[in-house]
């Protein structure tokens, strides 16, 4: 789910209008993960929908 | 040694952070989008989708994100990052890695390519092409997207036969 979301946010207009979606919190908690971050940082930039 | 053909910019992401999640090793080989933001040909050769993220391990070549998941968490998860089969947990998992792409992505490449392609149009037709595009956005994409940027309530039956409802909290995936 993380690449929609992330998509969404990008370029759908996911926002903090949706507070019930709780979908702004997911991306923020997934984020935060170290795991996430090390990826981040093999990956190289990560910019979709921009 | 499991390896990864990783597009920049591109689901494979989600690839590397599974396996960074469960601590399997892995190498990397780097694609670079065109101009055009399509994959570079030579991820056909890996392929014949000729997309990313694609896998190769112990002789398997894998594509598509959801078989990629299901293979790395089957063949390195020892259990973990998947919950018990025939558990509501288990539903909701499977409904999350369904979910992504097979109603959330198509819904938002919709919205991008409606979008895009009155922009990319010869300049003559632009206006004539916003005229044609603007209905199937607001007809067709936009009824649609606050239900899916919304969605999340889905209701399971337990074991037990009582039913539970699950919020918009999807796994980690």
């Amino acid at each position: 789910m993380s690449f929609p979301l992330e998509a969404a946010s990008a370029r759908a207009g996911l926002d903090e209008k949706y507070p019930k979606a709780k979908a702004m919190a997911w991306l923020e908690r997934i984020h935060a993960r170290p795991a996430y971050n090390r990826a981040l940082e093999k990956g190289g930039p990560y910019q979709i929908g921009r | 040694m499991l390896t990864v053909h990783h597009l920049n910019n591109s689901r494979s992401q989600r690839v590397l952070w599974l396996l960074e999640e469960l601590g399997v090793p892995y190498e990397i080989v780097r694609y670079q989008r065109q101009p055009s933001m399509q994959a570079p040909k030579e991820l056909r050769a890996i392929h014949p989708l000729g997309k990313s993220p694609v896998i190769t391990d112990n002789g398997n070549t894998i594509a598509e994100s959801g078989a990629i998941v299901e293979y790395i968490v089957d063949t390195y998860g020892n259990g973990r990052l998947i919950p018990p089969p025939k558990t509501p947990e288990r539903l909701r998992y499977t409904y999350w890695l369904h979910y992504a792409e097979g109603s959330a992505m198509p819904l938002l490449l919709q919205k991008l390519l409606f979008t895009l392609a009155p922009r990319r149009a010869p300049a003559v037709l632009r206006p004539l092409m916003k005229l044609a595009f603007a209905p199937l956005l607001s007809k067709i994409v936009e009824p649609q997207r606050s239900g899916i940027l919304r969605s999340g309530k889905v209701s399971f039956r337990r074991a037990n036969g009582s039913r539970a409802t699950s919020s918009a909290q999807p796994t980690f995936r």
